[in-house]
């Protein structure tokens, strides 16, 4: 199932995600937003490193974190809580029509 | 007191104003002193953030009927129109000393500059982490920063006047339905030099201005300066494959 979500995160920027889901599974999913991360190319890495992943709260910020951290990368005004309700957000949105 | 190149750009299209950015981020280390540039726009431009996607962002058609250029930039952030503005961009290597390595003391130090210049024309600025400016609780400068390299560019925005309508007329909206409320928000959270001043000003004088302010902030003296041929060349070489390229503008 396809799914997307605008998100504002509390005291940060909007995130924006596309999400290609099956079951409680992402298949693959595209974050867009006008926060920062370093280095930018740190984006693809990070929505790779979630495909596979469980859509549930603690799982998803913890790959988020991981691949943080894995790749060196910086964010401002993202947060792997912030993303990750965006990313359940988008599920919701797709099984809520 | 330390020597900073200082650029005195004049208007351009936005592939050549992104890509010379980017030629003197690449090229800062043949340079000796840091460099600032002072640059318009023309034709009027929106650029979007390095993570927004272009479709959703920038209505495309809008764009061509009012001959608006658009470019995504290197830098994050989010979608600007640039219309009646001074942009200003600022480039060191991170082991010059000249900014903080940290990424968001380094955005406080280079728009303390700023803020310092509005404080030159009698307004109280204040850097509203992680990347604005506000006057009297309102936005009148955006700002965006990466890094490459051991490079710090940092680019951004004061608004000499702000239309916010014909800017909504060029972005995307979530939803139609709000665009209205969307609109209103806005024109409550941005200003512009010349709202704040109840007086005309020019992008020549708002320059002066500036231009002292990182004077005091860097306790610099800022040296008219030239692009170097070689940053010229790599400039177009970048405006032609990145920048004016539909692979870039379209690659998220």
């Amino acid at each position: 199932m396809k799914g997307n979500s605008i998100y504002k995160i509390p005291d940060g920027k909007l995130v924006k995600v596309r999400l290609d889901f099956e079951g409680q599974k992402i298949i693959s999913l595209k974050i867009f937003g006008d926060f920062f991360m370093y280095p930018e190319e740190g984006i693809e890495k990070l929505e790779s490193a979630l495909a596979g992943k469980m859509l549930l709260e603690k799982e998803l910020v913890k790959a988020i974190s991981d691949a943080r951290d894995l790749h060196g990368l910086e964010f401002f005004g993202l947060t792997p809580i912030g993303l990750a309700t965006a990313i359940l957000m988008a599920k919701e949105g797709a099984l809520n029509g | 007191m330390v020597d900073f190149r200082f650029i005195l750009d004049d208007y351009k299209p936005a592939v050549q104003n992104m890509a010379l950015d980017e030629a003197v981020m690449r090229l800062a280390r043949e340079q000796t002193t840091p460099t600032i540039r002072f640059y318009g726009w023309k034709p009027s431009a929106i650029s979007i953030g390095y993570f927004q996607s272009l479709e959703e962002e920038v209505d495309l058609e809008k764009c061509e009927d009012l001959n608006v250029d658009f470019v995504r930039r290197i830098t994050g952030g989010g979608a600007v129109f640039h219309d009646a503005e001074l942009t200003y961009s600022f480039v060191c290597t991170e082991n010059s000393g000249i900014v903080p390595k940290k990424i968001i003391d380094s955005y406080q130090k280079i728009c303390g500059a700023l803020v310092k210049g509005f404080g030159e024309i009698g307004l109280d600025a204040k850097f509203m982490p992680v990347n604005d400016i506000i006057v009297n609780g309102k936005k009148i400068s955006g700002n965006a920063q990466t890094r490459r390299d051991g490079v710090v560019l940092q680019h951004g925005t004061i608004l000499l006047e702000v239309d916010v309508d014909k800017m909504f007329s060029l972005l995307k909206v979530p939803s139609e339905k709000l665009r209205g409320k969307l609109i209103e928000d806005v024109k409550q959270r941005v200003t512009s030099v010349e709202q704040q001043l109840n007086r005309k000003m020019t992008f020549g004088r708002l320059a002066e201005f500036m231009k002292k302010g990182f004077e005091k902030e860097f306790s610099a003296r800022l040296v008219p300066g030239k692009f170097s041929q070689k940053e010229l060349d790599l400039a177009k070489k970048i405006s032609k494959e990145k920048f004016a390229n539909h692979e870039w503008s379209f690659k998220r």
